[in-house]
This record gives C-alpha cells, sequence and structure tokens, in this order.
C-alpha cells in the first residue's frame, strides 16, 4: 500500500516536473520571438493603412505584454490553437492543420528507426561483449564506428543514389501513407529509417556493449554460471534486463535528437513531417509556427524522458529502489 | 526553346540571388534529333497520376507573396490568364477571344470565349474579368481595405497604367490606361503571372490562399507548401484536335525537392515522371538530364537576363564613379566559366548587353566592358570624390551553391582590388527585404542591399523590364492618378524600384520610349539601354536557363497549342504547360 501511495506521488513528481519545463521552455521561446532583430510587427503587419494594421496587430496578439502574449499564446496552445501561418493579406492554414499532417509522419519515422536502432542494436552489443576483444569484437567496432562517423544526410544521400536509382531497389524519395499501401509505405521508409538508424545502431550497441561486460562481471552471472545455464538464456534473461538502463534513457534522449535529425532526413527524402516543417517555419520567418513545434517537440522530448524514467524502475527494481530510499 | 536532343540549355529562378545563383544558359549546338519519349507517333491516352519534382514551396494559391518559377508553374495548371504568348514572341489571346486596341492604344477592347467556366461553375463573364483587373491593380482593395489585403500584391505597381477596366454586357470588357501602350498585352501576361480566378475566391481570403479555384486543366486536391496534389478539370473548356477532352492526366503531385542531386535521383528512379532544374545552381544536373538517353528534355529559351543592381540611394552607388568601377570590374566571362560550366560544357551566355539578343531593348552600345585598368580608374576618381575606398556587400543565400556564386563574385571583384564581404541570408528574407512590400515601402523600408543580385529582366518585349526602372511607377506624365489612387500612390508606386534611382534623365528616356507608339519606339528603348549602361544602373550577369527534364513514359511536352491554333512556348520559368502531357502505356 505503502509503495503504491509512493508510486502516484513520483509520477505526479514526474506530471509538475513536466509542465514546469513545457512552461519554461515555450516562455523563453516567447521572451525570444520578442528579441528577434526583425520585429514581428515589422515582419507580419502588412496592412496599407493604419485601421488595417491596428486590426491585424490586434489578431496575431502584438499588442500585449509579453506575459499576457504567453498567458493567451498558453491558452490556445492547450485548446489546440497553435495559431496562424502568416501570409501578407492573410488568410493562410492554421499551423494546427500543418502539425496534423506532418507530426503523423514523423513519429512513424523516429517510431520506426527507433525499432530498427533497437532491434539490430540489441543483438549486436550482447554478442559483441559476449566476443569481448576477439576479432568479431573488433570487427563489428570498427564497422560501426566507420557508420556512426558518417553524417546521416551523406548516408541518406549515398543511399539514394545507390539503392534507389543505380540498383533500382527502393524510392530514392517520396512519402506513401500506410491508407494507400502497406507495401508502398514500408518502402518508402526504408532508406529514410536506415540513414537516421545507422548512426543510432552504432551509437546503443556501443552502449549496451559496455554494460553488458560490466553485468557479466556480477555475482549472479556467476551463479548462473553455475547453476549450468546455457550462454543464450544467461544474456538474454539475466544480463539484458540490467544492462539496458542506458540504452533505454540514451534511446529516450535520442527522440528529441532523432527529431532534429528527421529535419534533414525528412529534406532529403521528400517527407513531409515536423521536421519539414520546422525547416520550412524558419527560412519562412514562420515564428508563430516554429514557437509551436518547438513546444511539441519539448513536450515529447519530456514525455519519452518521464516515461523511459518509469520504464527504467520496472525493468531494474534497484533504480525504484534508490528512489524511495 | 529547345528539345533535350538539341542541347540548348535551361533557365533559373525568377528571383535568383545571384551573388548566389548560378545563371546559365549557353546555348550548345547539337546535332537536332527528337528526344526518344517524344517521338513516337501515339495517339494520347487518357490517365495517369504522376508525381513530378519541382524546388520553389507552393506558399498559398493566392495573390501574395510574389510566387517563385516553379511553384508558378504548380499554380498555372489551374489558373489561366487572358492572353499567353506564342513560340514566335507574340502575345495572342487565349481566354480571351480577340483583344483590340485603339489607334492610340490608350483603350483596349476584348472580348470572351464563350462558355468559359470556373472549375467550382462560376462563369468567366465580363464581370468576373472585371474584378479580377481591379484586384491586380488595387482598386478592389481601396473598395474593401477591411477585407482585401490578400489582393494588394505587386500587381498594383505593375498594372499602373490602367486607369480603369469596365463590361459591356456579358463578354466584353473595356480597359482604359491612363497613357499609351503599345506592349500592354505584356502586362497583362506578366510573364505569365496574371491569371483569372474564380470570383468567389478573390473574395475571401483563406479561400484564395488554400483552395484557389481557375478555370484550368486542374483544379487543387491537396494543398501544402512541399507537396501540391492537382486533379483533372473533368469540365475544362479545352478539346484536343482529336475532339478528346483535355486534359490528358488524371492528377498531378508536385513534390518540392530543394536538393538537385535528388530530384534528379527521383527523375532517374522514375519516383518523379518529371522534375524542373534551373541554372542557377543546377547546371551539373541540367547537364546530365541533356545528357541521358534514358531521359527527354525541354528547356526555356535564352530571354532571363539577371542583373545586379546597385542601389544608388546608399553609399557607395550613390556614386556613379562606384558602379562604373563595379561594372568594369564585374568579369562576365570568368563567372560564367566558374559557375555555368561543367566538364567544358555550359550554359546560358555571357551578355553583351543588359537584355539578350532577342530583346527589344538589345544594344551593345554602352555596355560597361570588364577592364581591371579603368575600374582601378573609376575607384581613385570615387576616392578622390569621398576619401573612401570602395568596399561593398554582396549577398548569398543559405545554400551552398548561391555561397559558392557569391564567392566566385567576390574573387572577381577582388582582382580589381574590390574588397567585398557576403551577407549570407535566406533568400526568402533577402527578397522581402528587396521588394519590401506595400507597406514598408510606406513606412520608407526600401531596398537595403548595397549590390543585389536577381534576375527580374526577362522576355523580348518590355512588359517585364520596364516597370522595375520606374523611379515611381505614378509618375508617368499622363497618369493622373494622383485623385483617385492618391491612397495608393506612396504605397505602391516605389515598390519596384530596386535600385532606389531619383534620375530624371533616365526617367525622361523612360518614358519617352514607353509611351511612343511610332516607328521610332524601338530606337529610343535602345537610346534607354545605352544610358543604363553606360550609367552601370543595372550590371548584367550571365543569363539564365530553366529545364525540364522526363521519364520515358511522358509524351506531349514538345509542344503546347494554344488555344488560337497557335504554337506557345513549351518551357518557361514557370515550366512547362500540362494540359497536353500524357503517359504513354
Amino acid at each position: 500500500m505503502r509503495a503504491k501511495s509512493t508510486n502516484i506521488v513520483e509520477v505526479l513528481k514526474r506530471l509538475v516536473q513536466l509542465l514546469l519545463v513545457v512552461i519554461g521552455a515555450t516562455f523563453l521561446l516567447s521572451l525570444l520571438l520578442r528579441l528577434l532583430p526583425v520585429g514581428l510587427k515589422e515582419l507580419y503587419v502588412t496592412g496599407l493603412f493604419e485601421e488595417d494594421r491596428q486590426r491585424q496587430i490586434k489578431e496575431l496578439g502584438l499588442d500585449r505584454n509579453a506575459f499576457s502574449y504567453y498567458i493567451h499564446w498558453l491558452w490556445d496552445f492547450v485548446r489546440g490553437d497553435f495559431g496562424p501561418i502568416v501570409l501578407p493579406g492573410g488568410g493562410g492554414e492554421s499551423v494546427a492543420s500543418h502539425v496534423g499532417r506532418a507530426l503523423p509522419k514523423t513519429l512513424q519515422l523516429v517510431f520506426y528507426t527507433q525499432i530498427f536502432a533497437l532491434a539490430v542494436a540489441i543483438p549486436l552489443g550482447i554478442f559483441s561483449a559476449y566476443r569481448a576483444g576477439r576479432r568479431t569484437d573488433r570487427f563489428v567496432s570498427y564497422g560501426l564506428f566507420t557508420a556512426a562517423s558518417i553524417p546521416n544526410f551523406v548516408l541518406g544521400l549515398l543511399l539514394a543514389l545507390i539503392i534507389g536509382v543505380k540498383l533500382e531497389w527502393l524510392p530514392p524519395l517520396g512519402y506513401v501513407p500506410i491508407s494507400e499501401s502497406f507495401v508502398d509505405h514500408v518502402r518508402s521508409m526504408i532508406l529514410p529509417v536506415l540513414a537516421l538508424g545507422i548512426p543510432l545502431i552504432a551509437s546503443y550497441t556501443r552502449l549496451l556493449r559496455t554494460d553488458v561486460i560490466a553485468t557479466l562481471r556480477e555475482d549472479f552471472v556467476t551463479m548462473a554460471v553455475a547453476k549450468g545455464l546455457s550462454d543464450r538464456r544467461i544474456l538474454f534473461t539475466h544480463v539484458l534486463r540490467p544492462s539496458s538502463v542506458t540504452l533505454l534513457t540514451s534511446a529516450a534522449l535520442n527522440m528529441g535528437a532523432l527529431i532534429g535529425g528527421s529535419l534533414v532526413i525528412e529534406r532529403v527524402f521528400s517527407i513531409p513531417g515536423l521536421g519539414t516543417e520546422i525547416g520550412l517555419a524558419i527560412f519562412g520567418r514562420q515564428y508563430f509556427a516554429l514557437q509551436a513545434y518547438v513546444a511539441l517537440v519539448a513536450i515529447g522530448y519530456v514525455i519519452f524522458n518521464s516515461v523511459i524514467d518509469v520504464f527504467v524502475g520496472l525493468i531494474d527494481p534497484r533504480t525504484r529502489e534508490r528512489r524511495n530510499a | 526553346m529547345s528539345i533535350r536532343a538539341t542541347k540548348r540549355p535551361g533557365r533559373t529562378r525568377r528571383l535568383a540571388i545571384f551573388t548566389g545563383i548560378a545563371v546559365a544558359a549557353s546555348v550548345i549546338p547539337a546535332a537536332a534529333q527528337v528526344s526518344a519519349s517524344s517521338a513516337a507517333a501515339e495517339k494520347p491516352v487518357k490517365g495517369g497520376n504522376i508525381t513530378v519534382g519541382i524546388f520553389d514551396q507552393v506558399l498559398t494559391t493566392c495573390y501574395s507573396p510574389n510566387v517563385p518559377n516553379s511553384a508558378l508553374g504548380v499554380l498555372k495548371t489551374v489558373y489561366e490568364g487572358l492572353v499567353e504568348k506564342s513560340s514566335d514572341g507574340k502575345f495572342v489571346p487565349f481566354l480571351a477571344k480577340t483583344i483590340t486596341s485603339s489607334p492610340d492604344f490608350k483603350t483596349w477592347t476584348l472580348t470572351l470565349r464563350p462558355g468559359i467556366k470556373f472549375s467550382n461553375g462560376e462563369a468567366l463573364d465580363a464581370a468576373a474579368v472585371v474584378l479580377n483587373l481591379q484586384a491586380l491593380n488595387g482598386d478592389y482593395y481601396l473598395k474593401n481595405t477591411a477585407t482585401a489585403a490578400h489582393t494588394a500584391g505587386s500587381g498594383i505597381p505593375f498594372t499602373a497604367n490602367l486607369r480603369s477596366v469596365a463590361a459591356s454586357g456579358t463578354d466584353t470588357v473595356t480597359m482604359t490606361l491612363w497613357t499609351s501602350q503599345v506592349d500592354w498585352l505584356d502586362t497583362l501576361y506578366a510573364s505569365g503571372r496574371f491569371f483569372m480566378r474564380a470570383p468567389s475566391t478573390i473574395k475571401d481570403k483563406t479561400e484564395c490562399a488554400t483552395k484557389g479555384v481557375g478555370t484550368g486543366p486542374f483544379m487543387f486536391d491537396t494543398v501544402t507548401p512541399t507537396n501540391v496534389k492537382v486533379k483533372r478539370n473533368p469540365n475544362y473548356w479545352r478539346k484536343d484536335k482529336a475532339g478528346t477532352q483535355l486534359p490528358y492526366l488524371e492528377s498531378i503531385t508536385f513534390d518540392v525537392q530543394q536538393q538537385p542531386t535528388q530530384r534528379l535521383n527521383g527523375l532517374r528512379s522514375g519516383k518523379y515522371a518529371a522534375a524542373q532544374f534551373t541554372s542557377a545552381g543546377e547546371v551539373k544536373q541540367i547537364l546530365s538530364v541533356q545528357e541521358s538517353k534514358n531521359l527527354g528534355s525541354v528547356s526555356s529559351k535564352d530571354v532571363f537576363y539577371p542583373t545586379w543592381w546597385p542601389n544608388q540611394a546608399i553609399e557607395p552607388f550613390n556614386n556613379k564613379n562606384a558602379r562604373l568601377a563595379m561594372a568594369s570590374a564585374w568579369d562576365n566571362t570568368t563567372y560564367y566559366k566558374l559557375r555555368n560550366c561543367f566538364k567544358g560544357k555550359c550554359l546560358g551566355n555571357i551578355p553583351t548587353s543588359i537584355v539578350g539578343k532577342d530583346n527589344v531593348m538589345y544594344n551593345t552600345k554602352g555596355f560597361v566592358k570588364y577592364d581591371v585598368k579603368k575600374s582601378k580608374e573609376y575607384q581613385a576618381a570615387y576616392k578622390a570624390e569621398t576619401g573612401k575606398d570602395l568596399t561593398f556587400q554582396i549577398n548569398a543565400t543559405l545554400s551552398d551553391e548561391s555561397l559558392n556564386n557569391a564567392k566566385a563574385a567576390q574573387q572577381i571583384f577582388a582582382k580589381a582590388g574590390i574588397a567585398t564581404t557576403i551577407n549570407q541570408e535566406d533568400g526568402a528574407t533577402q527578397v522581402a527585404n528587396a521588394f519590401p512590400g506595400l507597406a514598408a515601402a510606406a513606412a520608407g523600408k526600401l531596398n537595403p542591399y548595397q549590390a543585389y543580385a536577381v534576375l527580374l529582366f526577362e522576355g523580348e518585349g518590355t512588359g517585364f523590364i520596364l516597370p522595375f526602372l520606374q523611379q515611381n511607377v505614378f509618375s508617368e506624365p499622363g497618369n493622373n492618378a494622383k485623385t483617385e489612387r492618391s491612397p495608393l500612390l506612396p504605397i505602391a508606386g516605389t515598390a519596384l524600384n530596386l535600385t532606389r534611382h531619383k534620375d530624371t534623365a533616365l526617367t525622361d528616356l523612360l518614358y519617352a520610349a514607353k509611351q511612343d507608339i511610332t516607328k521610332a519606339r524601338p530606337a529610343k528603348l535602345k537610346a534607354l539601354t545605352k544610358y543604363l549602361q553606360e550609367n552601370a544602373v543595372v550590371i548584367p550577369t550571365p543569363t539564365l536557363l530553366y529545364t525540364y527534364g522526363f521519364g520515358k513514359k511522358l509524351r506531349g511536352y514538345d509542344t503546347f497549342e494554344l488555344a488560337a491554333g497557335k504554337t506557345g512556348i513549351p518551357m518557361t520559368n514557370a515550366g512547362i504547360n500540362w494540359t497536353g502531357i500524357w503517359v504513354s502505356k
């Protein structure tokens, strides 16, 4: 009973932390918008006559002070109103409609990339640790080190050229929704996932390898060996779980980085996701949109980290116990 | 234009930030052979959904901001103009059936083709044309300031000469100009930018921006900045020679891919049925398309003339010696070799005038040739007058190619002893600063750049050249818009004056040529060119080309049949006309 209430308190603490981080990040961003070298009024208020200009200023909330502006923005944001894409004369779409179109594509890309990277890195990391110091371990390490040193956009262009154009195995660009064709969807996502995932595999494998090597030195592993359990069972049943904490934390931290990485990869492969939208907002000086996108990324980042914290506690009781103590 | 096999190159982007723009277009003479993808005498087949790679975002389907090249091509699948340009360079009626002028070229009357409707069912009648023209010249905005700001754009200064427009009956429209203008049709064409929109979408800013409706062969299906799908307009007004309803294609998805390598990859792999390229930084890709046996291509005519625009309102180019020093230091040949050529093959031409040989203003007199010695003399004269060394800033966008262009320019000026710095900003910001929009212009915020390189001049005529050289478009003798357009005068008048000049001699020459309706007009235009060149008002750079590459199965891109029976220009800066394109089985 006591443990249960402690868990609830823990989750509540996490939620408060989440709120504080999101509010802090978005408020700072909102202040930054006011410090732009080109003022928002100069940028967005296009009315030719004073009456028009005043109306536009009011519509965009630029007549408010920073705090009042932020409170209104936050209220709109939680209600799903992320502001306008500002066009001269008005008439642009809402940011929310852009988010609605783009976010699922980015989440798909990030999700597939994580699944792919973990699916490859986990067996590879365990194998590498199991064969630590031997030729195969060195071969895997060097190979991964090389892969990690190639920027993902270069990797993306190379994959597109070789696999997409020369070999014609997969489309070198474009996005196909699942609703249109599942097979084509998968085919369209393979190259971007590879481009984003290969550097991740290198990082994950190295992390897991180190933790597995450390775990293999634990007493309970010696006990398991003494009991005559198979190497495979020891590695995957007893060693993997306690060795996964760093990997999972890294995976969560990488969710934010992946969205950043997807900014480039989405543009290389013509995937109209959030990364593409962020790029468009930056180059098109759509700062209201950018504020919403950054807020969404920040929220995603915090949520992923909070979830992973809870998850780490579940898979490694030692962490939970340390917290409770 | 030229078909792939003729190996005539392409062109570039409209507002090509040249310091950041590789311009180019040399005519590479080559064996004439018909592109494999367009040769066979096949019959057009209906149907097909294709994807096309382009390089400009489609921010809006409405008036502003000004639509760049390949995005304009997307809009032109949905919208059509009153006039089109035929392959011989003449302007011919398109949505209009006839257009005639009064002897003094001050009154122009057009009649409409009967029965044309917008894709939403609204009629393209005289009232719709009047509304469209009033939206262009600002009259509609002046009557509806609270709701029509989305219509107030560069059309206002461009159509400053339009005094009034009125409907007679349902199919006749009369346009009355302030002053005589023999090339009014060139203005109405506006490089393919003035098209007719359904009245309901003009009146609703959101509809205008997101779901524009035109009379064209396609209708917008889904529109995002990086991906636009247009679907067949089942009630399109045109049929082919065999009586088959046009267009042939069921849908086209335009995909924005700014990386030229990836655009080429998409084309080669078949993901893209076609893709557009610009010689501004995409020379390698264009040559690759043109040399490919598996791809067809079509390139634009050599009628895009990018230039440097020294800013006469600020230092150092408020000084004539500074401008002449810059012009004499500018080595077009070296720049051409550096940026327009790849492995011995080049795109575009080295200029010998501010416009190309096909343009009525072409004149080599007064053209400032590359001469380091003279440049140094001008620099010395500048220093004697101002006490300063000549130095200025040039612009580059954020792309590598743009920066490489700027660096090439920097090296060229350095050879003549002129130090330059590079200002790297995103292209949209630069365009917004250089062409600040009507509101910013009203607040006195005009072009801030010392020397901006950009593609503004184009075509064989003057309609898309002279407006950029006018000090104030409303200051033309005979244009008494001051009463009727007074709220717009200070705002829109100088919005296109990129050099920010106040040169009365230039203004006098310009209006003398512009208003002339006699045979003396070409000579007056050439005199204007001479003045512009010898005073280094603008400094030309190698010309730009645009190219479309096509996959094996696409047909019909080498001809563009006009409604009047003539043949149109297959390829412009906006790309091709998609009405007659079909996919071979």
